[in-house]
């Protein structure tokens, strides 16, 4: 195989450069000390500046990833939230990701994925059939998220949580909230408050 | 407009900057620039086109001039089939070297566009 001289660098434009110098071939010398070289690294950040345009614009069409200066004003008034132009772009970001994914159907998964927006550390517990069926079978309709204490003390947050959750489950489910499934009396960590007994 | 190509330094194989135009210089005729372009370039090693190239000889091989020659004239043959490049003759001899091992010298005769004859002189060592 003919060994060819590339360019060398770690930039978008000197990959770039490197690749068009293979394509070219052994015709050109293009070392790092060429004209040849410095040719192609132009030429390299011209394409490095185009593939960092197209793929800007492919990110502003996703809900988690449109920016202030992009379409994400455009995107929030087509999901109907309200001006988020007082917020900061990751909190935008964030209300536009979770409504988003509130779109979704109420699987467990999908919730999940909808309360992850917003903490990324929840746990969702659900209730069999073969577990409440001797006692309650409606406790299959009830859920429960488990979060972090600091997200829980987050009213805002929580009330974020709960509308697009409202959006998203049917009508027949509800669910609780909590940092852990099960009140301890030994265990310092369970609280009156927090800590589910059951759900 | 006639037709341009860059010049490219047939020893180095970089471009040429022309000072007093303060741009790329020209090659002598484009036709030129393409006998020496395809003929620095290896069949198959560039990647953009696979069947650019000359495919190489061994030097010291008893038919190495006669194979060189056929296989210039294989490389050209697209520009020879379309007309670019016309009258296309291709001489070598085989030089021994005094250090041992030998060299192809080769001269490349050809009509580009315009009608006027012109030469590539190379050499090849093994």
């Amino acid at each position: 195989m003919t060994a060819i001289a590339l360019p060398s660098g770690t930039t978008d434009a000197d990959r770039f450069a490197r690749a068009l110098a293979i394509l070219r071939g052994p015709e050109v010398f293009a070392g790092d000390t060429s004209l040849v070289a410095e040719d192609l690294r132009v030429l390299g950040q011209l394409l490095a500046d185009g593939r960092s345009v197209v793929l800007r614009a492919v990110a502003q069409c996703h809900p988690g990833k449109a920016t202030a200066d992009g379409i994400l004003a455009e995107l929030e008034g087509e999901y109907g939230l309200p001006d988020g132009s007082l917020l900061s772009s990751a909190e935008r970001q964030q209300r536009l990701l979770a409504k988003y994914r509130s779109r979704s159907w109420p699987a467990p998964t999908a919730v999940l994925a909808t309360v992850r927006t917003f903490a990324a550390e929840a746990v969702l517990a659900t209730n069999t059939s073969d577990q409440v069926d001797g006692s309650d079978p409606t406790a299959v309709f009830r859920f429960a998220l488990l979060l972090s204490r600091a997200h829980l003390d987050d009213a805002a947050l929580m009330d974020a949580l709960d509308q697009r959750l409202a959006e998203q489950v049917s009508a027949d489910e509800s669910w609780s909230r909590g940092d852990r499934l099960g009140f301890r009396c030994d265990d310092p960590s369970s609280g009156c408050d927090l800590t589910l007994l059951a759900f | 407009m006639s037709a341009r190509a860059r010049r490219i330094d047939p020893t180095s194989g970089d471009r040429v900057f022309d000072r007093t135009r303060r741009s790329w210089a020209n090659a002598k005729t484009p036709e030129l620039a393409i006998v020496q372009n395809v003929l620095r370039t290896p069949l198959g090693s560039a990647a953009r086109d696979r069947t650019y190239g000359v495919r190489p000889v061994d030097n010291a091989a008893p038919n190495a001039a006669a194979l060189w020659r056929q296989n210039v004239l294989t490389a050209l043959a697209r520009w020879i089939t379309a007309g670019t490049l016309r009258d296309v003759e291709v001489t070598s001899v085989v030089v021994p070297l005094a250090t041992g091992g030998s060299a192809l010298a080769y001269a490349v005769t050809f009509k580009g566009r315009d009608g006027r004859p012109q030469t590539f002189n190379g050499q090849r060592s093994s």
